[in-house]
């Protein structure tokens, strides 16, 4: 039975790149912009987080989420475990459904990507609600937008490091 | 790593349970007991440092390669320019010494030692907060250069907020159009006392609890009045831009548009100073 191959050389240790990944994602999540703009910047840190759950489960699992999460919260002083309990349920909930086929080609994480942030976001519109914050849907569809559309972004500049 | 790749295995339930607990009681911690928390973010705010610093680093970058990009042609009439207001700020300070020592003669008639001139240290925007609903600004001095919470920061046109926190090597300041600051100021023309809060609006405060009788009006000059022991008193606030009075109402609803260039500042002043009930030890008399 034929296999599908990937047609290029996987590196070996992706810690290294896993790590200036996450650095690199903070810095992206805190540039400065103008209240307008930063709307628009994507969840970074969420779609860093997902590729590497998505493509190396062997080095990034539950716990890999947790912290992610927990650095997530403390860089944007949100309250502290609520992006983490999202990246863990989700983390979990992609596990669970694709544990039986991960056949993860770039259209396929794309989809799986798409309904991971728009279950973060729900995810947030929930908890925030429940909290009794507003939450604007106004400003957070954009961010949902353009981290849907970005996704192939990541993908190419993080493809080497899968497996 | 291959036989990650095909592996059936199904995710293990056991880390994932303890992971939410975890999630959840770290939750609860930071929603009943802060303080429990504090001190890891504070260390973590300090680690966090490099990350802004880096994330400020084009910002700074572009202003330099503006400064290197400028013409000798222009240099020179900038040059001329500051010569000229370098002058007359001489001039003015000039009378501001002679109107400071008869100030100080005038106290030393009443018997109370006041220092005029604070200490002051001047430090440089290099980041904004990342929640775009909190005014935070963060400059680049800290507890190294003996920065506390709680003092005053200005910048050439009057105040813009006060440290909130202090780490090694920076410092975070909440603006005054910040929706959870407030601060009590006087008005120049009837002196009048109230109380400026943040809107959440860079370009406009609010002035509440002024009953609609009061004598107020737009173009009203706001001064701190250092009553509260938190800020020091006499320095510009804003202007009060609007009144409006509603028969329904009790209170009055009054904008102030705020003096400090809080949405475009680059160099802030830190000032060392005591508020005014501290400097003047005789005031109760």
């Amino acid at each position: 039975m034929p296999i599908a191959k990937l047609n290029y050389k996987t590196r070996k240790d992706p810690l290294w790149m896993i790590i200036f990944s996450i650095v690199l994602g903070s810095v992206l999540m805190v540039y400065p912009m103008a209240y307008e703009t930063s709307g628009w910047r994507p969840s970074v840190m969420l779609m860093i987080m997902l590729f590497w759950i998505l493509y190396q489960p062997g080095w990034s699992g539950v716990w890999f989420a947790f912290g992610m999460g927990i650095f997530t919260d403390l860089l944007l002083d949100a309250p502290l475990g609520l992006n983490a309990l999202s990246f863990v349920l989700i983390t979990f909930g992609i596990r669970y459904f694709i544990r039986e086929r991960r056949i993860l080609t770039f259209g396929n994480s794309w989809v799986i990507a798409v309904i991971a942030i728009v279950a973060h976001i729900a995810f947030l519109w929930l908890s925030q609600t429940i909290a009794g914050i507003h939450f604007s849907i106004t400003r957070h569809w954009q961010h949902m937008l353009t981290s849907i559309l970005t996704w192939p972004l990541l993908y190419y500049c993080l493809h080497k490091w899968r497996i | 790593m291959q036989p990650n790749l095909f592996s059936r295995q199904p995710p293990s339930f056991r880390s994932f349970i303890i992971a939410i607990f975890t999630c959840l009681v770290v939750l609860f911690f930071d929603w009943r007991m802060p303080y429990v928390i504090q001190p890891a973010r504070d260390v973590l705010y300090a680690a966090y440092n490099p990350i802004y610093a880096l994330a400020s680093y084009p910002v700074l970058s572009r202003e330099w390669l503006n400064q290197q990009t400028k013409s000798e042609a222009q240099l020179r009439r900038e040059n001329t320019a500051m010569q000229a207001e370098l002058l007359q700020a001489q001039v003015r300070l000039q009378k501001l010494s002679e109107l400071s020592a008869e100030n100080n003669r005038l106290r030393g008639l009443l018997d109370t030692p006041l220092i005029i001139d604070g200490r002051i240290q001047i430090a440089e925007v290099i980041g904004t907060d990342a929640d775009p609903l909190r005014h935070i600004i963060i400059i680049n001095r800290g507890s190294i250069d003996h920065l506390r919470v709680g003092q005053t920061v200005l910048d050439d046109k009057g105040i813009m907020g006060q440290i909130i926190n202090v780490y090694p090597h920076s410092a975070r300041i909440m603006l005054l159009s910040d929706k959870e600051h407030s601060l009590s100021v006087r008005l120049e023309r009837t002196g009048m006392r109230a109380i400026v809060s943040g809107t959440g609006d860079l370009g406009q405060l609010k002035m509440e609890y002024v009953p609609t009788s009061a004598n107020i009006k737009a173009g009203d000059k706001v001064f701190s009045s250092g009553l509260g022991e938190h800020f020091p008193a006499g320095y510009l606030v804003g202007t009060v831009s609007k009144v409006s009075r509603h028969t329904t109402g009790e209170f009055a609803e009054i904008d102030v548009v705020p003096a400090a260039q809080l949405a475009s500042g680059h160099h802030v002043v830190v000032l060392f100073s005591e508020s005014l009930a501290k400097e003047q030890p005789y005031a109760d008399r």
